[in-house]
């Protein structure tokens, strides 16, 4: 069978979330790896989040929020982007596949953006194949969280 | 210099304006450990010399220590820099403390008792220039690897790890009274010595350090197992200096980098 | 115990086109905590909400998640079917099965494979859902309007009207603003002070604004609906209500040669002086930086003076507090003045004057009585140039924005002059003529077809005087960059509409956001152009950006029916979905450690670190503390907070870790 990759998608409930449902309404298709969880805000998406989806099998993340200046609180995008910019720098130095973690903005109006990014993101993680290398840790242990 | 250093140690404890001088005495093995002078003949056994590395300033965040209200502690450039972040991150916040650092002439001792005092006296101090360290190495040569042997390195480190949280206790900025992998709902970190959450642990402590660490080397210095988690906390330093340009006293003394923004910050790896 | 209802919805074939609805609903009743679980062909009708509601009771849930169209649709509707059943509103979750399932996706197993993840995600996310509560905020329904000039007398008037107390407080002696300095008004050329004198009036007549002239905000405490403003009401060296205004006073006063800042230093004022003949309150103050007896101690001519006996030397500034639970800040701008402009002559020839200045000269109440005569030498100018831009769109100058309002007035400008000296000639440099609004682009077309005001396109690049003329070289771009000198006898430079001097600190005592330009910034440049990101702050007029008076009066009237509208009730009710910092019996109170950075992340200043007591009254810890009143629950705070104390309702982390978890483990 071939793989298919678990992505899932953090985004931020007025910019992104919104332009997927824009994606619906335009009737635009994407590849259905993807599973949307829904922030108030780009700033509330805390960097453990993704840790834990990595830990709980993703082969991939899509981060999508409001574009600079567009935030619905004004400033949370700002604060999120800088400490992306930091996570994703230190993880890289850790040896993680950061090619796995794609960022975005994506705005309430930006439906066709959001397929673009879903389908762009599924092909590369198809690509770059599982992530097996974390879930084999994961896996390695037992007890605890799960 | 240790002369006056105790001399004034011996004055602040007599006059009483000062519960207790927290500095170093004589160790068994190692030259010199942290020590506490709560009488005036404790002074004695106090020194003060190049071997004088621990940063002391993880004291002053214990509630215990807190407790004693007036406290006096000595200061190397380290423990300085740590005094200024913990100040802006509202932990010291009286003017109760008294702070005893070495001057730039022979056997001058500087008696610092205000936070506007300490903050201009560290200003003064900082080098702009720092030498390239062992450190440096170390992220220079793991740069340099392929992002597998990269993974591979820090697995066989994380490995090691045995999760006894020593870089943790030694860190003065690691004052938290519930730590992250302490919280159970959710549980972020498995707690058990394991390399998942170890590897998890680590970036975990390197991210919380981001835009606070102030390089002193304590948690390093404090890992039984020899992991040089200051790489870590390195490249997140690094990251900030790179991606924002900062000052060392607006790093120090600022609003935290990561709690601020520029509308202009780098975005190229955002689609 | 769960006792979890999921409800599937096929939106009529929308959903179940391509989602097998029905192995949803059996694959949900087997998930843990799910006692009920059915499909329904149009949920949202009322027959689809009385199921929901008829399942609430029969099954005493505890917990709903409706598998449907988008939260943003029907959130609220179904949220609200729970409530009428008796459920907490906030323990419903929605999926969203059709715009982010079955309208993006072709039918087939992983597609329903996908909608039972998302329900399943939705379920373990309401098994940490809690009962929330909305908010209730007490409101004073009492505004504080900063600022007398057009903006501040509408809010003003528009609340006042609505019945509610407004405190009005202006900067200077008297209101009226720049409006009241200006002559004729575009695009119908109506005398300013004729249109709003009334106003002004009316104003100071109203039984519900109590006005506070030559004062300035202190400070400003609290949140929304419960601000405290403390005013400082400076000396005026007068008993205003002994005062009757009869000016005598400043006839005597021997200081007379003050420039007046309401002629735009063009006339002269005494030292105690009414600003100007029509001002409310029409009362004198004493200017105590210009009178002789503060700045020499000696003189007391007006005291000796003044029938009513009124002067009062030894007043002092007053500080007044109010209970407020709204404002408005309609603090106004400035203009940019000719010592701005190196190629213009850095502000020493006096003959080139600002767009204001001019104003003054074409005022029939100005220092020449509506003469157009030049500063210098009182003569009339026969060649006048009127430079667009100077300032504005100009990047190299710092000044990268339109000031907007400059090439209507412009226009204005070289209509009235040609009204008043027919054999002159004028002529204007202009980059664009942007006219946009109702009658603009008719009255520019007016100056130059019908007044013969000779429109030049290019940019002025110095201006030096020569034998008493003033030398405008400049370029027209339309002639191919033809090189154009005017030898001018006076020149008025449209300058660069700027923030008032005390914009920034002004915005840092109330916390609202300005931009670089110290122009305060709106929550939202298109759907909140009134409010800012502090609630219960709105703005009104030209402190937001240079605008005209018609945009300046609606906004103003946009920002008191916001203001009316929170006054509209005595609480104020808000979402409950807002960040909390966690609180624990002692020994531990909490586990936050007051390390403040959620404080200067916060977009809304909602956080502040206070003190926690014990039951003696000892201050045991410092820690951060939310204010629900100001909260917007975006939750950028809880992805800064280390030790994870704080925590958004409706996203709690506790939540969003489950929903990660069951997305993932489809076994």
């Amino acid at each position: 069978m071939d793989f298919e990759p678990k992505i899932v998608a953090f985004v931020c409930n007025w910019c992104t979330y919104a332009g997927a449902d824009l994606t619906g309404t335009s009737r635009i298709k994407y590849p259905v790896n993807v599973r949307i969880v829904r922030f108030p805000c780009t700033g509330r998406i805390d960097f453990m989040l993704l840790l834990k989806a990595f830990d709980e099998g993703a082969d991939g993340i899509i981060v999508s929020g409001c574009h600079p200046n567009d935030c619905h609180y004004t400033s949370g995008n700002f604060h999120a982007r800088r400490r992306w910019m930091i996570f994703r720098n230190l993880i890289d130095f850790v040896g993680i596949d950061i090619r796995r973690v794609a960022f975005s903005w994506v705005s309430a109006a930006e439906g066709a953006k959001w397929a673009e990014v879903v389908t762009d993101t599924v092909g590369k993680i198809k690509e770059l194949g599982p992530y097996s290398e974390y879930h084999q840790i994961s896996k390695s242990f037992d007890g605890g969280a799960k | 210099m240790i002369k006056a250093m105790k001399n004034k140690s011996l004055e602040l404890l007599t006059s009483q304006e000062v519960r207790v001088v927290i500095g170093y005495e004589k160790g068994t093995k190692c030259s010199t450990r942290p020590s506490f002078f709560f009488l005036p003949e404790d002074i004695e056994r106090m020194v003060f010399d190049e071997e004088c590395k621990n940063n002391l300033a993880v004291y002053l965040t214990k509630e215990n220590i807190k407790n004693y209200g007036r406290l006096a502690i000595i200061a190397n450039d380290k423990t300085l820099q740590s005094i200024v972040k913990l100040i802006s991150e509202n932990q010291i916040r009286e003017d109760n403390l008294f702070v005893l650092t070495p001057g730039s002439e022979d056997g001058q001792v500087i008696v610092l008792n205000s936070i506007e005092e300490i903050k201009s006296f560290v200003n003064k101090s900082i080098p702009s220039q720092k030498e390239p360290d062992s450190v440096d190495e170390l992220v220079a040569r793991i740069r340099k690897m392929s992002r597998e042997e990269r993974w591979k390195y820090w697995q066989d480190e994380f490995a090691r790890c045995i999760r006894c949280y020593a870089c943790r206790a030694a860190c003065p900025l690691c004052y938290c009274t519930r730590c992250t992998v302490e919280s159970s709902q959710p549980q972020w970190v498995p707690v058990a010595s394991h390399v998942l959450g170890n590897m998890e642990w680590h970036i975990i402590r390197a991210m919380h350090m981001s835009g606070r660490c102030t390089d002193c080397g304590a948690c390093a210095e404090a890992c039984p197992v020899n992991i040089n988690l200051q790489a870590l906390t390195r490249v997140v330093r690094e990251s900030i200096q790179d991606e924002f340009n900062l000052t060392t006293e607006e790093y120090l003394e600022g609003n935290n980098v990561l709690s601020s923004f520029k509308p202009n910050d780098n975005e190229t790896f955002i689609r | 115990m769960s006792r979890i209802g999921v409800f599937i919805c096929h939106c009529g074939e929308n959903i179940s086109a391509t989602v097998d609805c029905e192995r949803v609903a059996r694959e949900a009743s087997l998930m843990e905590g799910v006692l009920y679980s059915i499909d329904y062909k149009y949920m949202c009708s009322d027959p689809g909400q009385n199921l929901i509601k008829e399942a609430i009771k029969e099954h005493n849930l505890n917990g709903v998640v409706v598998a449907a169209c988008s939260p943003r649709m029907h959130e609220p509707t179904f949220r609200n079917a729970c409530a009428e059943a008796g459920l907490n509103p906030y323990m419903c979750e929605i999926a969203n099965l059709r715009e982010h399932v079955s309208w993006v996706h072709e039918k087939g197993d992983a597609t329903t494979q996908k909608a039972i993840d998302l329900v399943r995600m939705l379920v373990e996310k309401v098994k940490n859902n809690k009962p929330l509560l909305p908010i209730t905020v007490p409101v004073t329904r009492r505004a504080l309007v900063l600022g007398g000039g057009i903006g501040g007398i509408q809010a003003s008037l528009d609340i006042a009207n609505a019945g509610h107390q407004v405190i009005l407080v202006e900067r200077d002696p008297s209101i009226g603003g720049h409006m009241s300095q200006l002559s004729e008004t575009f695009p119908t050329l109506d005398c300013s002070q004729c249109i709003l004198t009334p106003r002004m009036v009316e104003v100071a007549r109203h039984p519900n604004i109590t006005l506070i002239t030559y004062a300035e905000l202190e400070s400003l405490e609290g949140f929304i609906g419960n601000f405290k403003a403390k005013i400082r009401k400076k000396a005026k060296s007068i008993d205003e209500k002994l005062c009757t205004g009869c000016g005598l006073c400043t006839t005597k006063c021997p200081n007379k040669k003050i420039p007046s800042e309401f002629n735009e230093g063009l006339g002269t004022r005494t030292a105690i002086y009414i600003p100007f003949p029509q001002a409310v309150p029409n009362k004198p103050v004493i200017d105590k930086t210009q009178c002789t007896y503060y700045t020499k101690g000696k003189c007391r001519l007006c005291e000796k003076t003044c029938p009513a006996q009124a002067i009062r030397l030894d007043q002092e500034d007053e500080i007044l507090e109010f209970d407020v639970g709204a404002v408005v800040l309609a603090t106004g701008f400035n203009v940019k003045g000719t010592d701005f402009f190196p190629e213009y002559g850095y502000g020493n020839y006096q003959d080139v004057i600002t767009g204001l200045q001019f104003e003054r000269l074409a005022s029939a109440s100005g220092p020449t009585l509506g003469e157009i005569r030049r500063p210098s030498d009182g003569k009339i100018p026969e060649k006048i140039v009127f430079v667009a831009c100077a300032g504005s769109r100009d990047p190299a100058k710092g000044i990268e924005y339109c000031s907007k309002i400059c090439c209507m007035y412009i226009a204005k400008h070289a209509m009235l002059y040609k009204h008043k000296v027919h054999q002159g000639n004028a002529y204007v440099f202009y980059m664009d003529i942007r006219a946009g609004g109702k009658m603009y682009e008719e009255f520019v077309r007016r100056a130059i077809e019908e007044d013969d005001v000779k429109y030049i396109r290019g940019r002025v690049s110095r201006i030096y005087e020569r034998n008493g003329k003033l030398i405008v070289k400049g370029a027209d771009t339309l002639m191919g960059g033809k090189p154009i000198e005017i030898d001018a006898d006076m020149v008025v430079l449209a300058t660069a509409g700027v923030a008032s001097p005390k914009a920034e600190e002004l915005a840092q005592k109330v916390h609202v956001s300005y931009d670089q330009h110290n122009f305060y910034a709106e929550a939202h440049p298109k759907l909140k152009p009134v409010e800012t990101n502090t609630a219960g702050i709105f703005l009104a007029g030209s402190c937001q950006a240079p605008k005209d008076i018609p945009e300046t009066v609606a906004m103003a009237s946009g920002a008191a029916s916001k203001v009316i509208g929170l006054f509209s009730n005595s609480e104020l009710k808000r979402d409950p979905s807002i960040a909390v910092v966690n609180r624990m019996p002692p020994p531990t109170y909490t586990t936050c450690v007051g390390c403040g950075l959620c404080v200067t992340a916060c977009p809304y200043q909602a956080i502040q670190l206070e003190d926690i007591k014990d039951r003696k009254g000892n201050v045991v810890k410092r820690a951060a503390y939310v204010n629900p009143g100001l909260c917007q629950g975006c939750g950028t705070c809880v992805a800064f907070c280390r030790s994870k104390s704080i925590d958004i309702e409706g996203y709690t982390s506790q939540q969003i870790v489950a929903e990660i978890s069951a997305l993932l483990n489809d076994e």
